[in-house]
Order: structure tokens, then sequence, then C-alpha cells
């Protein structure tokens, strides 16, 4: 037989015991009201009944007197009649006077009682009838023959008539007889007083005597019932002492069993628990007293036998009368089927979160069962504790997990990963980070971020974070932009910073991507640099290569008008002019294309016998206008093998002497050019030292940019020769530079070797 | 303009320019005096020591030394600016029109190769 006992209540035996008070106070004090009133009652009506009985009696003197008076009229009517003396009439007249209205106040005294009235009524009757047959007549009679009026015989004939006597003898027994009624009716009253005083007598005694009862039995069962609860109490106080502490749900649910069990006399059970994810499901976390085979069971869905229907409907399931097939409890002795069977759902937030299932051998005593409903209360909030300090300790794992992957992740990043704080403390330093700012991460954590910052970052940083935090405005989160950092040696250097914030548990951080971008902007500013000469290069070209055709076209138009005005002098001017524009454009262009060819043309090193090349070079200028004029002077002091791209080499060399003899000074008596080559430190230094114009100071800054000439109506240079020097030193890895004399200059080229 | 017109300065460091245009100008007005310079620097000092003051200066742009943008920096900042300024120059790039017509005393800018027409237009726009 399986019975539902319905929800648990955690105050079941504090609630039964107020009961229990409740009729011992208010079942004895209704009692004794109950019977106070009906104590009350009888009293009064015994009163009732007693002075019923007095006014009996004074019935019964007042019919006495009527009696007397009867007597009275009798014999004061005989004495006179017999003696004739006037003296005993006075009593007869008395009595005759006052008889009936004696009657009559009878009468209405007991006017209640129909028989007693009807036999005063025949009294009355009698009594009169008596006086105006016997007595009143009879008094004449002798009042006559006192008189003499008549004889002696006569009145005795009229007293030996008798006839008055029977009446009067009537009258004494109907009055005898209304007596003996009162009498009896005052004895019936009597006993009536008597019965009702003794019966609510009996009912005080029987009454005190149950209220007095169910008082005791009250305070039997409510003593009985704080026991019992007092054991409840320190038995769940001691078990909820004892699972104290516990972490683990398995070591808990044991713990729980192996104190419960003997407390509540069972022999077996098991503690089920949700899965630390909850779910459906009741995993079996706890056994005692059973079988392996008992405690295969490893889990029950919702809903799935006892333990499954329990943990669905939340209500305890008590089951008696065990079925034959069901399990037996073992020990070595032997085995035997258990009695009872209890199984309590334990709550917590109204939410099942363990089912305790136990057997037992003997029924399963009241307090025991109140003391498991009791307990599966407070269990609730253990359990729940368990499973969430289970669950904080799994997350926690995770956590780890995901950290130690996240940082191996940091640390093998190429890029500098920094957190920090929401003021900008560090939290994290990555390997990059030591790499590219040369500190260690302990001396960066827990300083604040600002050291890797120049100014006026480092100066502004505190502002930009509060700021941040004050009003929500971003400077540089989620943008990234391009700010210099500052590394341990105080160099500093432009970086690409992008920081994201990242709120975890109410806090904020920061995580900053640092990466060193120096060589990104060292070619972007080739680029952009590049870019410019382009453009220069472009607006230039178009500018000087048309300069010229559009010179020589309106020369040659001017020419054609001069011929037809045969002014042949003037043509031959505009010819000449003609022929220079188109030479200036000639040398333009054949400057462009070297230039071109020397960008674009790939050339493999080679050694390079440097004092042939100068030889070749300065017989190429030999045809020069003003060649003569110079001293050329070499000092060829390197020994070394210098290894090189030649073509290139020479093309510095060339233009280098050429402008010598171009820009010579023909002012002066004598003109030389002095061509030097020797070692400085591993660089291979070729010098071209002149006297010739040089170069106004105010124009040095420009000397290698392109189109740049500066000695106007001296040659008709292109301005990309030395441009041209400088672009071929760059892929030379080497340099071109330029020294200012007191008279001329000294150009200068060194590669390094 | 014909007759007020008697002295100009072509400044310009192309000898063909200097040239075509020495032979227009005095075409135009067989008395005019034109005054010849190389580039910037030469023509500032010109206009300092030359006791006879050009009304118009024809300047070039691309010049070695002092470019045209140069001259007219310095130009600007002189005390006497008599001469008005005309550029002739064979950049019609709007970057250099713009930056030259910026200065109040650049009159006009003409496109290479000056020529009798083109002057003629000048002298219109100059009265």
């Amino acid at each position: 037989m399986i019975r539902n006992i319905g929800s648990t209540q955690a105050n079941w035996a504090s609630s039964s015991v107020n009961i229990m008070l409740w009729v011992g106070t208010v079942v004895p004090a209704f009692l004794m009201t109950v019977l106070g009133y009906i104590a009350f009652t009888q009293f009064v009506s015994s009163e009732e009944d007693y002075q019923w009985v007095e006014h009996t009696y004074e019935v019964i003197i007042d019919s006495r007197k009527i009696e007397k008076q009867m007597v009275d009229l009798e014999t004061g009517q005989r004495g006179f009649i017999i003696t004739g003396r006037e003296k005993f009439l006075e009593p007869f007249e008395v009595a005759k006077k006052s008889i009936f209205s004696e009657i009559e106040f009878l009468r209405q005294k007991t006017r209640d009682n129909a028989p007693q009235t009807a036999r005063l009524n025949s009294l009355d009757l009698l009594i009169s009838r008596w006086l105006q047959k016997a007595g009143v007549p009879e008094i004449e009679a002798r009042q006559q023959f006192d008189r003499g009026e008549i004889t002696f015989e006569s009145v005795s004939d009229m007293l030996i008539g008798e006839g008055g006597k029977i009446i009067v003898d009537d009258a004494r027994a109907l009055l005898l007889e209304f007596i003996a009624v009162e009498e009896a009716l005052i004895q019936k009253r009597k006993q009536k007083a008597i019965d009702e005083i003794r019966s609510s007598e009996y009912i005080l005694a029987f009454g005190v005597a149950f209220a007095t009862f169910i008082s005791l039995l009250s305070g039997w069962f409510t003593s009985r019932n704080i026991l019992n609860a007092d054991w409840v109490k320190s038995k769940q106080t001691e078990i909820v002492k004892k699972l104290q502490g516990t972490d683990k749900i398995e070591g808990f649910s044991n713990s729980l069993l192996s104190t419960l069990m003997p407390v509540v006399s069972a022999q077996a059970g098991s503690v089920f628990c949700v899965g630390p994810r909850g779910g459906d499901k009741l995993y079996r976390v706890g056994t005692y007293g059973m079988s392996s085979l008992n405690a295969s069971l490893e889990s029950v869905e919702k809903g799935q036998g006892l333990v499954g229907q329990c943990f669905a409907e939340g209500k305890e399931i008590r089951v008696v009368d065990i079925p034959e097939s069901y399990f037996d409890i073992e020990s070595s002795l032997g085995k035997a089927k258990p009695k009872e069977i209890l199984l309590v759902p334990v709550k917590h937030e109204n939410a099942v979160v363990a089912v305790i299932e136990l057997a037992t051998f003997s029924k399963l005593s009241e307090k025991s069962h109140s003391l498991l409903l009791m307990l599966s209360e407070s269990l609730g909030v253990m359990v729940s504790n368990i499973s969430t300090s289970e669950k904080t300790k799994s997350l926690l794992t995770e956590v780890k997990v995901i950290e130690e992957r996240s940082s191996g992740i940091i640390d093998s990043s190429i890029d500098t990963i920094i957190t920090i704080d929401h003021v900008g403390t560090v939290l994290s330093f990555n390997l990059a980070g030591e790499k590219l700012f040369g500190y260690q991460a302990e001396e960066v954590i827990g300083q604040n971020v600002k050291i890797l910052m120049p100014n006026p970052y480092q100066d502004e940083h505190d502002g930009y974070l509060k700021q941040y935090s004050d009003t929500g405005e971003k400077k540089i989160i989620g943008i990234g932009r391009g700010v210099e950092a500052k590394k341990k040696n105080g160099m500093t250097f432009p970086m690409d910073l992008s920081v994201s914030e990242i709120r975890l548990a109410g806090k904020t951080i920061f995580s900053g991507t640092i990466r060193d971008i120096t060589e990104r902007k060292e070619a972007e500013s080739n680029l952009q640099q590049a870019n410019a000469e382009l453009e220069e290069f472009a607006y230039r070209t178009s500018h000087d290569l048309r300069s010229p055709i559009v010179s020589s076209v309106r020369l040659l138009d001017m020419t054609m008008n001069h011929l037809v005005e045969q002014d042949q002098d003037m043509a031959l001017q505009c010819l000449s002019h003609a022929q220079s524009s188109l030479t200036k454009l000639n040398v333009l262009i054949g400057d462009i294309l070297v230039l071109t060819e020397a960008k674009n043309k790939a050339e493999e090193d080679r050694e390079i016998d440097i004092a042939a090349l100068i030889s070749d070079a300065i017989t190429k200028m030999e045809h020069m206008e003003n060649f003569d004029r110079l001293d050329i002077q070499k000092d060829l002091r390197f020994d070394g093998v210098l290894c090189s791209k030649e073509i290139r080499v020479n093309m510095v060399l060339e233009n280098l002497i050429s402008n010598a003899i171009k820009y010579q000074d023909t002012n002066r008596l004598s003109s030389y050019i002095k061509i030097s080559t020797f070692k400085s430190g591993d660089e291979f230094v070729l010098e071209i030292e002149d006297n010739g114009l040089g170069i106004p100071e105010d124009q040095q800054d420009e000397l290698f940019t392109m189109f740049r000439r500066f000695h106007p109506k001296t040659a008709f240079g292109s301005g990309l020769g030395l441009y041209l020097m400088k672009k071929s030193a760059d892929v030379l890895n080497g340099k071109v530079s330029f020294q200012n004399l007191q008279e001329g200059s000294i150009f200068r080229l060194s590669i390094p070797v | 303009m014909k007759e007020k017109l008697v002295s100009v300065m072509v400044v310009d460091d192309s000898e063909p320019d200097q040239f075509i245009c020495k032979y227009v100008l005095e075409k135009h007005n067989p008395n005019m005096t034109v005054l010849q310079a190389y580039d910037g620097e030469e023509a500032l000092e010109m206009l300092k020591k030359s006791a006879q003051k050009p009304e118009i200066i024809f300047l070039d742009i691309n010049m070695p030394r002092l470019d045209g943008h140069g001259f007219l920096a310095a130009y600007d900042s002189v005390v006497d600016k008599s001469a008005v300024v005309v550029m002739l120059t064979s950049s019609d790039q709007s970057k250099d029109k713009e930056r030259s017509l910026s200065y109040q005393f650049v009159k006009d800018y003409l496109v290479k190769p000056l020529d009798e027409p083109l002057l003629d237009v000048l002298s219109r726009t100059l009265d």
C-alpha cells in the first residue's frame, strides 16, 4: 500500500502540540462553563420547588384555620343549643363571618390546581348548606324554645334528625382530603427539589472529573510532543553540525546516511542528488546498508520509479506492505524485506535538489518521521551550497585551463600584450613585451603603465583613464592609434596601439596590443618621399620638356618671318636660339633616360678597378669646353678590393668630374681638380676637390634634390645630375656628401667595402 | 600703354625665351628699354641698383638660385613696389597660378611664348 502524506510541514510537530494545548485549555473551560450553567439552573429550579413547598405549607395552615372555624361553627352551635347560653354563640358567629373569606383566600392560592379548587368550591357549598339547613335553624329553634314558643320535643326532633351532622362530616372529610392532597404535594415537591440538587451534584462531579481528565490528557500529550520536538531539534542540530564543512556531495551524502540511519532506526538508505548542472536526472551519491546489487542503480530520470516520482512531485512517499519482489536488506546473518520505505524530497527554494530514500524493519516512529521532514528543509540549503561550490570549483578549473591556454597564446604572441586595471596599474606583460621594451615582466607588473610612455602621453594618460570612466569618451579604445612608446633605455618608437575594454565580474580592465611600427613608418616615409619625388619629377619634366619646344616653335616662326623680310642676320640668331633650346631638350631627355635606367637596372656586384675607371672617365671628358685649362691631379691611395656595381660607381664618378669641369671658375688664373681614393674605416672613399664656383651657402640644403641648378647662364645642366648621383649612392648603400671650401668644394662618395 | 610703357624687366633663365621676349616687346614699342635678369636674385639686385625702374616685370617660375615664387616673396617685402608683375612661364599648373596671383601686385598670368596678340590683351588689362 502506497500512501501519499501530502506536503511536508516544517512545524508539523509543533502544530500538533499547539492543537493539544488548545484542546487541553479550551475543552475543560467549555465544560466548566456548561456545568456551571447546568448547576445554576438546577439550583434555581430547586429553589422554585422550595417556594412551592412553602406555598403548600401556607395552604395547609390556611386549611387548618378553616378546619378550626368549622369546629368553632359546630361546637358553638351545639353548645348554645345544649346550654342555651349566648356565650357559646360568639365563636360561631365569628367563624360564620370569616369562614367564607378564608375559603375564598385559599381558593385564590390554589387556583392553579383545578381539583383542589373544585374541592374548595364543594366545601363552600357544604358549609353554606349546613348553615342554611342545620346551623341557623337549630339556633332559632332553641331561642324559640327558650322563649317558650316551641316545645322541647320539637327541638329535640329537630336535633335527632341528624341532617346537620352528615353535612358537617362531609365537609370535614372534604377538607381533610384537601389537606391530604396538599401534604402529598409537599412530599412530591420536596422530593423533586432533592432530586434536582442531587443530579446537579452528580453532573458537577462528573464534569469536573472529565475536565480534569481532558486537561491531564492534553498536558501529557503536549509534554510528550515537546519532548519529541526537543529530540527532533537536537538530532537535527547534531546531524547538521556533523555535515557542516563537507564540500563534496558524495562525502556529504554518506556522512548524512551514516549519522541519520541509526537515529531513525532505519536499516538501509540512499541519497540521490541532481547533477551539478541541474536537469531532470538524479544521481545516486550515497548509500547505506545496501548490497552492491541494490546500489547498482546509478541515476534515475524524473518520474522514473519511486525516487523519480518523489523528485517529480516534490512530496514524500511512504510505502508500507512491501511487495514480495522488493529488495531485501542484507547482513551476513541473512536478509529480510523492509517493513516500510520512506522517500523524502530535499528542497531548496521550492526545487527538489535531492531525494533521501530509506527502508526500515519496524514501523518508522512519528518523531523519526518528523526529524526526516525537518532535516529535509535544512539539508536543501546545504545540498545547494555544496552543489554551488562544486560548480564554482569546476568553473575555476575551467577558468584556470582557459587562463593557462590564453596566457600561452599571449606569451607566444608576436605582439606585445599588456593588461591594465582602471587606474592604469599593469596586470600582465607578455614575452613579446619584455623583448620590445627591455623590461622584465616583474619590473612592469604592479607599476603604472605610464612608465612605458614618453610625454605627452605619460602626463596625460591618467586623464584619459579618468575621462573614460567619467564620460565614456574614448581616446584609443577600439580605435587603434599610432602613438609613441618608450623603452627601458629611454628610446621611443612609433607603435600601433589597439586597446580593448574587458569587463570581468564588474571590474573593467583594458588590454592593449602593441606593435612596433618603426620599419613600417620608415617604409611609409620612403614611399611618401618617392611619391613626392615622382610628383616633382612629373611636374618638372612636363615643364622642362615643353618649354624648349614651345620656344623653338616660336623661334622657327620668327626665323620664317625674318627670311621673308630678308633679314638674314636676325633669322640666323633665331635659328641659333632654337638650336640651343633643342640641345638643352636633348640633354634633358638623355638625363631622364639615364635616371630611369639607373632606377630600374639591377646590377651584380663585381670587382672594380677604380684607377682604370677614373682614367677612362677623364678621357671621355677631354672634348668638354675649358677642359684644357684644368690641372687634373690624382691621389689614389686605395689599395683594397672594391666590390660594387661598376656602372653606378662610374655614373657618380663621371658626373662629379664633368660637374667639376663645367662649373670651374674661369675667372681664376688656374683651375684644378684633385681626384683621391682612400680607405676610411670600413669604407671606400672617392673625393673630387676643385677650386670652382662652389655652391651658394643658402642653397646647399637642396643640393641633391631634382632639377636644381645653381649657376645661371653657366652651362646648360638639366638639374638632375646630383639627384642622380644620390640615387646611385643609395643603390650602392653608400653616401654622397659635399663640403664647402674657401675656394671651391669637395664632393665625396663613400661606399662600404 | 604704347607711349607710357618705356621700361620693362624680363626675368628668365632661358636665353631663347629672353630673346623672343625682347624681340616681341621691342617690336611693340621700339623705344622700350628691356632689362634682362637670368634669375630672381639677379632681378632683385637689378631693381635695387638700376636707375631706370621698370613698369612691368615679366617673371618666369623655374629658375636657378631664386625661382619665381622666391622672387615674389622677396619682392613682397620691398617697400617700393612701383612695378607690377606679370607671370610669363611655360607652367600652366593651377597650383603655380593660384600661388602667384595671390599677390596683389601680380596682375596677370601668361603662358609662353609671348606674342603680340597676347601683349595687346595685356595692355587692355593694365589700362
